[in-house]
Order: structure tokens, then C-alpha cells, then sequence
């Protein structure tokens, strides 16, 4: 590829698509570079999606200054964006005398409105389901929560429109010094640029290293979860966080955009990128969350999942320029309170390489995003104004969700749109339901097969070698064996 | 005299599937004759026709060409040897029929040479 | 389909039956085996032509078959709200018959640790695909559970080429029909191991391997029990939830036990106006069952008897399911009832106020079979009140 650009970014996640979407208010050519095949495939995708109050920022590290920074932009993401997040509020929930303190420490740094800290029985009043042996709760009524992939979705949408380039499954290997631009190899060739910003997740530091950079190893911790049956809506209203033992937020539970309730998560180590879910693990989520709601409906399971902390010893953000490369931004150890610090991290990147030289001429023409309309949340009318318009919207795909096949054939044909299962799963809820894809699974490569005009057998789940069907029934083969 | 005779002798042990209880039989194979312990005489006449000509019906599907759906299910008439069941699926894997196809047409006639036919289980539509 | 015959027959001015698939049948025409019909004409047909003598049955008269509908709501006023490439739908309704069938149990729910590859199905979804679709799910299979759809698809894959390495069943005996045994698992030397369980998932984009593990009495792993087994697909016949989300809706009270709706002899829900007839009340075994029931379903939708004072039927010990759970009169009908073991010697007992009315002995029952009773041969008590139903006999273990 010969075109030069102004910033390469290199990876899709939250952080990633917030730095494209901040950076395409200015006139710059940008590329964003993802190493899978969709966007939001690492550590964006399994991630408890709460936007942390203030109450819960840190304070002297880098992550609380830019998770503060972050909630001044929500206003202007929810509008350029068409999303909404879920204004739940939270309970954090003290079983003790010693408890105490810590939800007074929460209360000074919110500093909210309407935050209070409340005796049992007010708990109660708020949140009937939760334990009876809470000796108080702190309630913040700022504390908001978001659909992960929604979110990473909508700003890499929103870059899209406003000019950003996506590159999808290549990885980044190396950079090569060019004079004062950054040569960004892949497996696939070289992309040029004036500025390069790696937020590549839980291969952040394994690229710091690459451009010569001396930044210890990422430690990755791992968290599961569990996800209950929209039957459970109601259960809490509210995001229940026990007081912390450790260095971690605790085991939540949370309401979520979708009407699910997820339970999660825990904390333990893991190998490099093992994403598995563990017997111990799940069980350790299950007795969490029974503590803070000790009537918790585990059978109304319908899928568990984990994610990955990338996370470096001193637990902070580390964001700095390579000795190496003086164009080249690293981010390294995004984790808690990722999601929510997006915004700031994208608004601080942008400073950061303002102050190095990078010309930020703002555009007149940023286009907002509009997003697509979703069945599930239609009045009647609208569904069949919409059916008579395009009879694609009568044909429901996922009956457990309610997504019609007008929804999935633009997931599917938008930019970036998805081109495996998951992607089509997280743009619109497909296979997410109580059955899991057992029914809407009969459908879908199908579907996807004939929209994007592909062999129905390169229809993968998330990776490139993750493939959903086998081979055709009636291929000429030896017969089976018989006894 | 006797040795011969237990040579050419076979013990087996099959699970009767003519009704709900599943009786389990012995069964001692000779040269001149079967004999079965343990079952009714139903369950007798199953397991000596299961030793002497085991059959099954073979139910599958064909690749079927411009019909609404890629497969046709399809049926034998009759069971069909159970020994032969891997040399007709490869004889029906090479098979492919146009639609449309109707429930109850007979597809092929006498396969293998075992007097049984395959016989169409679901209408298949013509695609337009 | 067969409710919406008889709901015909019995005189109904108008019926309209609403079915989310392109065609009807439900999961019949993917059911390429044989096996349906023995009970009901003496016939052992295959799912896809049990399937298309109902649907001509239906062309021959004046139902309304609505195929690609999808209905979303159903309110305790009898009003559906549905939707189809026409338009959204509203039909208000004098009865309404619940027939949704099932859902399977899924990897999730069973909590099954490890990694999230492609390559996991449940055994229904597996069977569209290879019968409609024409394609494998892949090619060295597990199968977890021996029921009857794993072990029929034992069998299916393996004629179609596909390797089954081996079924698992948690417990220590057969899930499934003993027929099925000899014609799936044994017919091909398939590995059947009782009281294992598949215990961690391998593989990162695509099933590499599965652990599966020894289990005790109540299906805990014994330590040391584990081994990996390589496969590149892991099939899942765990259990059937009848699909209720519309009955809950419409606030038709459900059994724990079932899973479904609460029934009379007619399939009369508790909610005046509703039936519920198949799967969807409760999972039964046979589609020759499911028929009868569907039949009574749809005539009693169409002649709506009066509310009045029912027997309610509770299950005892040995008893997993009882269906209908409420009796009128009990002078005709069946009744429908699943043990929870496989047993010898049996004998099925109803009590009444601490006494039994009425016992019938039968020499064997099994999970996979319900045991099926006339309703007229048992003596119902003249006074209203609760009975227990029991089952007790002599356990048995693996296959018989």
C-alpha cells in the first residue's frame, strides 16, 4: 500500500475505536488495523460493560485521572453515537463494621448528587432481593451501564462514516524506521504513517517490545462470568458491588442493556490469551454473586464466558511514546476501568500527539451515526410499516431475541460489518438468547453464506480456522463400518 | 468326535428388541442349528432371523439438483441387509436426483440386487 | 397440525394455525428415521411422511396455515400478535391451542468449563443440518447422552461417513429406547460409557478435544477419573425444555415438573380458553401419543366445556412426570405417565387421602417410555381432592 497516512491505530477494541472516532473529528487520514477478523474480539467483548462512576475512580494513578476525564464526554458519545446507557445507579454492598470506611472513601470521591449511604432497610427498599446480612450499601446514582459490544461497535460505525479506514484480520509484526514515518508491518505487507498509536490489548506489550521498547510483560488475569435468562430481568435494578478484598472491583452483579443479568468477575491468573472458563472459577462467580443476592436463579444459566485482564504489576495505565519511535504511542495495561476511560484515553492520545506535532484541524462536516432500528424494541406499528417498506423485517431469524433477517443482512453489509458469527452475535443479539443458537444456528451461515456471496463452508464462528460446518453429506466416501 | 463338535460351535449374546423389556439371550451357533435361552418365542424368532439374515431399514438422504432444499430424505421399502448397509451408502452417496421429487416414488429399483427399492419420504418442490 | 384437524372437524368456523418455519412438520420432516405411526396405524413411518399426511389432511380443508409466522405476544385475553413477510398480525381468538414444542438444553446451561470453539451443537440443531441442509457438523464426534436423539444421530453421522468416537451418559443406565441401543450404538461398535460426563471443552477456534470423566451417583467427577479424548465435535442430547415463553406471557400457570402448562384430560390449561397439546405441556416420546392428545385438544378447544371441580394429580416416588395433571370425570382419555428409573416388577399405584384406589402392574418401565393408561379403566374417586401417583419396582441397570 502505497497511500501514507496520518495515524495508524492498531487494534479494534473499545479503546482503539474511541482513539479512531476522537481523531475523526479532525481532518486526518487514519487507519485502524485489527489482528482479528472483526472488531471487539479481545478483551472489549468480555468485560462486565459498567461505566464506572466517580465514586470508583483512583485516585494518583493515570487511570483515574483519565477515567474522571472520560465521564465529561458521555453526553457527547450518547448523541454522536445514537446509543443509550443504562442509568442503573449502584448499590455497593458492606458486610461489616470495617466495610464501613471504604463506602465513606467511595462517597467522598464521587462526591455525587443523591449518593448516600444507606442503613439496610433503606438497601432493601431499593434492591428487595439482597442479602439480609448487609450491614450498609453505599447508593450512587451515577453509575451507568453499556452493552461492550454496542459501544465498540457504534464508534468503529461512527469512524467509518467520518473517513477512518479498517484493515481486518492482519496482524501488526514489527515496525520499520522510514525518516520521520513509522512503517507498520503485517504479515500481509507495510502501512506507512506519520503517527502510529498501539492499543492492542493484551498484545499491547508484546508490540512495545517489538519496537524496542522496555516495558515488562502483561500478566494477564482472568475473570468469568456468568449470564442469566432474560426470565431473570428484575432481580436488580441496580449494579450490586460487594466492598473489594483486593485489587479488583469484586464479583458484581449487573443488570444489562439486553435485560440479562451477569454475574462476574472473579479474578485468577491465566495463561497467555486463555480465554477458558474453569470449574473453580465459575463456582467461585456463583458463591459471589450469592452473597450479595442469595436467592441468585444459577439455573437460569444460559451462558458463562471469560475475560482477560491485560494487566502490568503496578495495575496502571502506561501510555508513552517509544524511545525508539518518537511517533509511536504505546498504551499498555488497559484494563478496569477500560471501557469506561475510553473516551478520555482517546481525548488524551489526541493531546499527546497535538503536543508532539500532529495537526488537529477540526472537520464542520462530522457526521452523526444513526443507528439501525431493533425489532425487539419496535412498537407494532413501526414493525409493520417497516415489513410493508421491506418484507425482510417479517422473517424473525432468532426467535429467542427477536432479530429478523432485515437486521442481520445489514449487520452484515455494513461497514464494519461482521463477517464470522460472533460479529453478527454482538451487531445484533443473534445466538445470544436462552437457546443458545439451536434454532437461529439452522439458519445463519446460511444467511451469511448468501449475503455475502460465500462458500457456506468458510463460515466461521470468530477465528480464522473456527469453522461452522463440516463437510457436505454425500461427498463419495468408503461406507461405514458395520459390527 | 466331541472336540469337533465344540469347535464348530459359537456363543453369543444379543439383547431382544421386540418389546420394552430388552430380555437378554444367549444364544449357542452349530453347524445344523440355533439355539436360544432366555426369551419368549417371539424373541427366539427376532434373534434367529438377527444371526441367519440381519436387516434394517436404511433411511438417508440423496443430493437432490433444483429442488428448494439440497436433500431429499429417502427410505428403503423393505429392510435391507444389515452386512451390505456400507456398500449401498456408497452406492447412494454417487446417486443424484432432480426435483421436483414426491413423497412415496419409488428413486431406484432392486438396489444391490437385494429386491429392495428406495422410496422418496418428502416431497421436494422444484426451485423456481 | 393434527389439533387444527380435529379443531376443524369438531365444527370450528375458522382456525388458524401459525408456524415460525417455511414449512410445517415442526421437527418432524428433519426426523428422516422410522418410527412414527406404529401406535396410532399400525405403520412405521419416517417424521417427513407422518408430517405430510397431516399437511394434506390440512389442504383438504378450510385452515388457514400460516407458515415464516412467528408469534411474539400472546395475552391472557386470547390475543396473538404475530409477525411474517405480510405484515404484523393481531388475532383475537375463542381458544387458543399451545403447540411450540421444545427447546434443547445447551453447553451454557450445563455450565461445561473450557474454551468457546465452533464444533459445539445440540443434537437437534446437528440433525437439521445433516437431514435439511446436507452438511456434517464435522467429523470425529463425542456425543453427550444416550436419549434417543443421540442415539440416533450415533447412527445418522456414521452412515454419512463421520467418525462417532463414543456417547456418554452421566447416569449408569440407558436414556434411550433399548431398540436404539442395538440399532445405533451396537449395529456400528460405537462406545457407550454409563455414568460419564463430558467435564472441559478443548480448543480455541474449533473443538480439538473433549475431557470427559468417571462420575458418581449423583453425577459428580471422581478424581482420577479424566481423560482427553480427541474430536473435532461435541454433540449435546441433554434434555428437551418445553418452550413457555408465550404461556408465561399469558400467564397460564406452569408446572415445575413439566415444564408446561397445567392440564385436564382435554389439555384444558388452568386459563380458560387455553390447551396445550405435545412437547410444549410436556416432552413425550412418541409423535403417535402427541397425536392423540392434539386431537382431543382441538375438539374440546371447539365444544369449551364450563369450568368445574377437577381432581389434581401430584407425582409420587418412582413417578418423574404425570400428564394430565387435573381430571373432570376421567371417563375417556389417557393418561400419561414417566418413571423416573428403569425398573422390573412394577407397579404403578394411585393413592387418595392415605389409601390406594387403584393399582395396575406392568413388568417393565423406563425413563424413555411414558407408560400410558385409560383413564376410564381407573376408578376416580366420586369427591374431588388430591392423588398421588407411585411407581415401585426393581431397579435396572445399563442397558437390561
Amino acid at each position: 500500500m502505497n497511500e501514507e497516512f496520518d495515524v495508524i491505530i492498531i487494534g479494534g477494541g473499545v479503546v482503539g475505536c474511541a482513539i479512531a472516532w476522537y481523531l475523526a473529528h479532525f481532518d486526518l487520514q487514519i487507519l485502524l488495523l485489527e489482528k482479528e477478523l472483526d472488531v471487539c474480539s479481545g478483551v472489549s467483548k468480555a468485560n462486565t460493560g459498567i461505566i464506572h462512576s466517580r465514586s470508583y475512580w483512583t485516585p494518583h494513578t493515570l487511570k483515574g485521572e483519565l477515567h474522571l476525564r472520560s465521564l465529561s464526554w458521555i453526553e457527547q458519545a450518547e448523541k454522536e453515537l445514537d446509543i443509550e446507557f443504562l442509568k442503573t445507579g449502584a448499590l455497593t454492598m458492606a458486610f461489616s463494621r470495617d466495610d464501613l470506611e471504604f463506602l465513606q472513601t467511595l462517597k467522598e470521591r464521587g462526591k455525587i448528587e443523591g449518593a448516600q449511604i444507606l442503613a439496610p432497610r433503606e438497601a432493601h427498599t431499593l434492591e428487595p432481593m439482597i442479602s439480609d446480612k448487609i450491614f450498609a450499601a453505599y447508593y450512587d446514582p451515577e453509575t451507568r451501564v453499556a452493552s461492550p459490544f454496542e459501544l465498540n461497535i457504534a464508534l468503529a460505525e461512527s469512524a467509518f462514516l467520518n473517513g477512518v479506514h479498517f484493515i481486518l484480520g492482519q496482524e501488526v509484526v514489527g515496525f520499520e524506521e522510514e525518516k520521520s514515518i513509522v512503517g507498520v508491518l503485517t504479515e500481509n505487507g507495510k502501512y506507512l504513517s506519520r503517527w502510529v498509536v498501539n492499543c492492542a490489548g493484551l498484545s499491547s506489550s508484546y508490540l512495545a517490545q517489538k519496537s524496542g521498547d522496555n516495558i515488562p510483560s502483561l500478566r494477564p488475569l482472568r475473570g468469568e462470568y456468568l449470564v442469566l435468562d432474560r426470565e431473570c430481568r428484575g432481580l436488580v435494578h441496580h449494579v450490586l458491588y460487594p466492598v473489594p478484598v483486593g485489587e479488583t472491583k469484586g464479583i458484581l452483579v449487573s443488570p444489562t442493556t439486553d435485560g440479562n443479568i451477569l454475574v462476574g468477575p472473579n479474578l485468577e491468573p491465566a495463561e497467555d490469551e486463555d480465554t477458558s472458563t474453569t470449574k473453580e472459577g465459575l463456582k467461585e462467580v456463583e458463591e459471589g454473586g450469592k452473597k450479595l443476592i442469595p436467592s441468585l436463579p444459577v439455573s437460569q444459566t444460559i451462558a458463562t464466558f471469560s475475560g482477560l485482564r491485560p494487566t502490568l504489576p503496578d495495575r496502571d495505565f502506561h501510555i508513552f511514546f517509544s524511545s525508539r519511535f518518537p511517533s509511536l504511542l504505546h498504551l499498555v495495561g488497559i484494563e478496569s476501568p477500560g471501557l469506561t476511560a475510553s473516551f478520555g484515553i482517546a481525548e488524551y492520545v489526541g493531546d499527546l500527539l497535538h503536543k508532539r506535532g500532529l495537526k488537529l484541524r477540526e472537520r464542520s462536516d462530522f457526521v452523526i451515526r444513526s443507528s439501525f432500528p431493533v425489532f425487539r424494541k419496535l412498537p407494532w406499528e413501526e414493525r409493520e410499516r417497516l415489513i410493508q417498506e421491506d418484507d425482510n423485517w417479517g422473517k424473525i431469524v432468532c426467535r429467542c431475541e427477536e432479530v429478523t433477517v432485515a437486521e442481520v443482512k445489514h449487520a452484515l453489509l455494513s461497514s464494519p460489518g461482521a463477517s464470522t458469527l460472533d460479529g453478527l452475535k454482538r451487531r445484533v443479539r443473534v445466538m445470544m438468547g436462552r437457546c443458545q443458537g439451536g434454532f437461529c444456528g439452522m439458519r445463519l451461515p446460511f444467511l451469511m453464506a448468501e449475503t455475502l456471496g460465500l462458500e457456506e463452508r468458510r463460515i466461521v464462528k470468530s477465528g480464522r480456522n473456527s469453522f461452522y460446518l463440516g463437510e457436505e453429506t454425500k461427498e463419495v466416501r468408503s461406507g461405514a463400518s458395520l459390527y | 468326535m466331541k472336540l469337533k463338535e465344540q469347535k464348530s460351535r459359537e456363543f453369543l449374546e444379543l439383547i431382544c428388541i421386540v418389546c420394552p423389556l430388552g430380555c437378554s439371550l444367549s444364544v449357542t451357533k452349530s453347524d445344523d442349528r440355533i439355539r436360544v435361552r432366555g426369551g419368549c418365542k417371539k424373541g427366539e424368532k427376532y434373534v434367529k432371523e438377527e444371526i441367519t439374515n440381519p436387516r434394517r431399514v436404511v433411511t438417508t438422504t440423496l443430493r437432490i439438483k433444483n429442488g428448494v432444499w439440497p436433500r431429499v430424505p429417502v427410505r428403503t421399502s423393505s429392510p435391507f441387509p444389515r452386512d451390505k448397509i456400507p456398500e449401498l451408502m456408497k452406492f447412494l452417496s454417487s446417486l443424484e436426483v432432480e426435483a421436483p421429487q414426491k413423497r412415496g416414488e419409488v428413486i431406484a429399483k432392486n438396489l444391490l440386487g437385494e429386491g429392495v427399492d428406495l422410496v422418496v419420504t418428502r416431497t421436494i418442490e422444484r426451485k423456481e | 397440525m393434527a389439533a387444527a384437524l380435529s379443531s376443524w372437524e369438531a365444527g370450528a368456523k375458522s382456525v388458524f394455525l401459525l408456524e415460525r418455519n417455511e414449512y410445517l412438520g415442526g421437527i418432524l420432516p428433519q426426523c428422516i428415521h422410522p418410527g412414527f405411526g406404529l401406535q396410532i396405524w399400525g405403520e412405521e413411518l419416517t417424521g417427513p411422511e407422518y408430517a405430510e399426511i397431516f399437511i394434506e389432511k390440512l389442504n383438504r380443508t378450510g385452515v388457514e396455515a400460516m407458515t415464516d409466522t412467528a408469534a411474539l405476544e400472546l395475552t391472557p385475553e386470547r390475543i396473538v400478535k404475530a409477525v411474517n413477510p405480510q405484515g404484523a398480525w393481531e388475532i383475537k381468538a375463542n381458544s387458543i391451542i399451545l403447540s411450540m414444542g421444545c427447546r434443547e438444553r445447551t453447553r451454557g446451561m450445563l455450565q461445561i468449563p473450557g474454551y468457546r470453539p465452533a464444533g459445539i451443537f445440540t443434537a437437534g440443531l446437528a440433525q437439521y443440518l445433516v437431514n435439511i441442509a446436507g452438511y456434517l457438523p464435522g467429523k470425529d464426534i463425542v456425543i453427550l447422552g444416550s436419549g434417543d436423539i443421540g442415539l440416533i444421530m450415533a447412527r445418522r453421522l456414521t452412515l454419512e461417513g463421520a467418525r462417532v468416537k463414543m456417547v456418554v451418559e452421566i447416569k449408569n443406565s440407558l436414556s434411550g429406547l433399548v431398540r436404539n441401543y442395538v440399532q445405533c450404538i451396537q449395529d456400528f461398535n460405537i462406545p457407550l460409557l454409563f455414568s460419564h460426563t463430558v467435564t472441559e471443552v478443548r480448543g480455541k477456534e474449533r473443538v480439538e478435544a473433549v475431557v470427559i470423566s468417571e462420575v458418581d451417583e449423583e453425577g459428580n467427577p471422581l478424581s482420577g477419573g479424566e481423560r482427553e479424548v480427541e474430536c473435532d465435535t461435541l454433540l449435546l442430547s441433554v434434555g428437551l425444555i418445553p418452550e413457555n415463553e408465550l404461556s408465561r406471557q399469558a400467564k397460564i400457570p406452569l408446572s415445575p415438573q413439566t415444564g408446561g402448562p397445567w392440564v385436564d384430560e382435554d389439555f384444558s390449561t388452568d386459563l380458560e380458553g387455553f390447551f396445550a397439546c405435545g412437547n410444549v405441556a410436556s416432552v413425550f416420546d412418541l409423535v403417535d401419543y402427541v397425536t392423540l392428545v392434539a386431537e382431543r385438544a382441538g375438539r374440546a378447544a371447539v365444544l369449551a366445556r364450563p369450568p368445574q371441580e377437577k381432581h389434581i394429580l401430584r407425582a409420587g416416588e418412582g413417578v418423574h412426570t404425570v400428564i394430565p395433571q387435573r381430571i373432570r370425570e376421567g371417563k375417556d382419555g389417557f393418561l400419561f405417565i414417566r418413571p423416573q428409573k428403569s425398573m422390573k416388577g412394577v407397579t404403578v399405584s394411585f393413592w387418595e387421602r392415605e389409601k390406594i384406589f387403584y393399582q395396575k402392574k406392568i413388568s417393565i418401565c423406563r425413563p424413555s417410555e411414558m407408560i400410558k393408561l385409560d383413564l376410564a379403566q381407573i376408578p376416580w374417586p366420586q369427591e374431588k381432592g388430591e392423588i398421588k401417583v407411585e411407581i415401585k419396582g426393581t431397579e435396572i441397570q445399563g442397558i437390561s
